[in-house]
């Protein structure tokens, strides 16, 4: 709320800065042509030649450029300014959420564990709530990894390794890790067509993209979950599209979906927990691969479908993929090399 | 079994956290306690709508409806049910519009098991007193003020009001000791628990408020008056 007014109120002042800006420029502009009037006032009165045109129209356009040139600096400084205070809008809620997620499985374990302290707990209660505590601190430990991970992504230190998969390989091997994951019938997840075509992904990238969406699906599907998902191809992409038939996602909420910690506030849709960071993540990614990812639903209660297309490594955008690959590949080799020498190393110390 | 279950007291927990919802169960049978959950707003509000509850555990993060919805809505209809607060939010705002919304108490994630058992315990003890006290004497009338304490609907004069439930037990607890001297120390024992971080302060404060809903001159007070050093002592007959 208070973000909220501190924004209209930087607006109204941005706004108040232009319009003072370029009535500074007009008066300079009038002030300009005022004194050129003068001096052709006084040319003729005085008959002789005061040699200014020239001096003065450069003052003019010179003038009329760093005014100009100023007013978009501040849009621009401005601009920066606000997206930085909208995302600290959105860390508060951030923290909020973390804040609830972490403090709940950890609430649970102490509960669990001051329980044991206090009671003689049955044993087969006992091996129950032993199993609660460990998902509970796969659940903290998930979170956490989720948490580094993203900041690792953001300073790009995550070690993407592309390498060139064929789609229609690629993919359905990594639907099935899926749905052994999420423990999905056929019924439940179900993939279809075809996409013959080469296409330069992080196979472990890719997975955490499938993940976040078949997560999403199931999270926020009230009856038993139903993602089709539809493997195809256009002149330039390998189109995946990924349809559920969750509880949909308002129109209006639709373009902030991918924003970072974004979080859709609605009655209908049920508090599922979460950071507002997986489709943040699964845009970035996605971008990573030169490809992109819209979403389209029709509105609350009914569905939500994930398009998102990935360029073919043959037609599109060869020379940044490339570029891509040898960049994995002289990561690896860097790698090998300091595997190498620690292997000599401990040779070495070995023998001695 | 039956008889058993018919006396002991009845706890609705609203957690959506699964895993602690059947820890708090575990915990609160072992005590002696009827438990059932309900993992969501709306959930709990049908609960509570059929059937009568001793008290409430509620999370406030919870889908459909927040708990301070939850909260607001129970005490419009039943401004007397003890509703703990559960939550991961730790902000002094969050626990000020808890309690503001109505709620008894406020406890943050993670808490100690034994503490919330005593809170517990002791909110069902100052219910039990409550009940058994308003059973005796429903209504009570000093001066102009007239007071029901089932509907906690009070009338001072030609004003009319409702009593927060920490209001009127106090107020309860003074009458009930009518002509006594009342310590601060054993208000805060008795209307609030010892164990709540409210301080002796608090207790002041609601005096004040209750003089300014009964007194005719709230500064000269002739029902509710100071005794220096010792306490509170109320008296009908000024």
């Amino acid at each position: 709320m208070r973000n909220r007014r501190l924004r209209s109120f930087s607006i109204v002042l941005f706004v108040l800065a232009q319009c003072a800006w370029f009535s500074l420029l007009g008066l300079f502009v009038y002030r300009f042509f005022i004194a050129r009037n003068m001096a052709s006032q006084i040319e003729g009165q005085f008959s002789i030649q005061l040699d200014s045109t020239s001096n003065s129209l450069f003052i003019l356009v010179g003038g009329c450029i760093l005014y100009v040139a100023v007013s978009v600096a501040m849009a621009v400084i401005f601009k920066n300014l606000s997206s930085q205070l909208r995302l600290t809008g959105m860390y508060d809620t951030f923290i909020a959420n973390v804040t609830h997620e972490l403090k709940s499985p950890l609430a649970s374990i102490t509960l669990y564990l001051e329980t044991f302290k206090m009671r003689d707990v049955p044993s087969k209660q006992r091996n129950e709530f032993i199993d609660t505590m460990l998902k509970d601190a796969n659940r903290l430990n998930n979170l956490i990894s989720a948490i580094l991970k993203i900041s690792a992504l953001e300073q790009k230190k995550e070690l993407f390794e592309v390498q060139i998969h064929t789609a229609d390989k690629i993919i359905p091997t990594l639907i099935e890790e899926i749905r052994v994951q999420f423990k999905l019938t056929d019924d439940a997840l179900r993939l279809q067509g075809s996409a013959p075509h080469k296409c330069v992904v992080d196979p472990n990238a890719l997975y955490i993209v499938f993940n976040n969406l078949v997560d999403n699906s199931i999270k926020y599907t009230l009856n038993s979950p139903a993602i089709n998902i539809n493997l195809s191809s256009t002149s330039k992409n390998i189109l995946v599209e990924f349809s559920d038939n969750g509880i949909g996602i308002p129109v209006k909420e639709q373009k902030k979906m991918f924003r970072k910690f974004h979080r859709i506030e609605n009655k209908n849709v049920p508090n599922v927990q979460g950071t507002g960071l997986g489709l943040y993540w699964v845009n970035e990614i996605i971008k990573f691969h030169v490809g992109s990812i819209r979403v389209q639903s029709e509105g609350l209660g009914h569905g939500t479908t994930f398009v998102i297309k990935l360029p073919i490594y043959q037609l599109s955008k060869t020379r940044y993929l490339n570029k891509m690959l040898k960049w994995t590949n002289r990561k690896r080799r860097q790698q090998e090399k300091i595997y190498d020498s620690a292997a000599i190393e401990s040779a070495k110390d070995f023998s001695r | 079994m039956t008889a058993q279950q018919s006396n002991q007291q009845k706890i609705l927990v609203v957690e959506d956290e699964e895993s602690l919802a059947f820890g708090l169960q575990f915990n609160l049978q072992a005590e002696g306690y009827h438990v059932v959950c309900a993992h969501d707003g709306r959930e709990a509000l049908n609960l509570v709508s059929v059937e009568p509850f001793d008290l409430i555990i509620l999370d406030i993060m919870l889908p459909f409806y927040d708990g301070f919805q939850i909260t607001e809505k129970i005490r419009a209809s039943s401004p007397q049910l003890p509703i703990l607060m559960l939550t991961a939010r730790a902000k002094i705002e969050e626990k000020v519009r808890g309690l503001e919304c109505g709620a008894d108490d406020y406890m943050i994630k993670p808490f100690h098991l034994d503490e919330l058992l005593a809170r517990i315990k002791g909110m069902l003890r100052r219910k039990t007193w409550y009940q058994k006290s308003m059973h005796d004497q429903p209504t009570f009338s000093f001066g102009e003020n007239v007071i029901d304490f089932a509907t906690l609907d009070c009338q001072a004069g030609k004003k009319r009001f409702k009593l927060t439930p920490h209001e009127a037990m106090m107020l309860k607890y003074l009458i009930e000791r009518e002509n006594r001297i009342v310590s601060r120390k054993e208000l805060l024992e008795n209307v609030w628990d010892i164990s709540s971080e409210v301080e002796t302060r608090t207790v002041d404060n609601f005096i004040v408020r209750l003089r300014k809903y009964f007194e005719p001159n709230p500064k000269k007070p002739i029902y509710i008056k100071s005794v220096r050093s010792a306490g509170y002592i109320f008296s009908s007959l000024p």
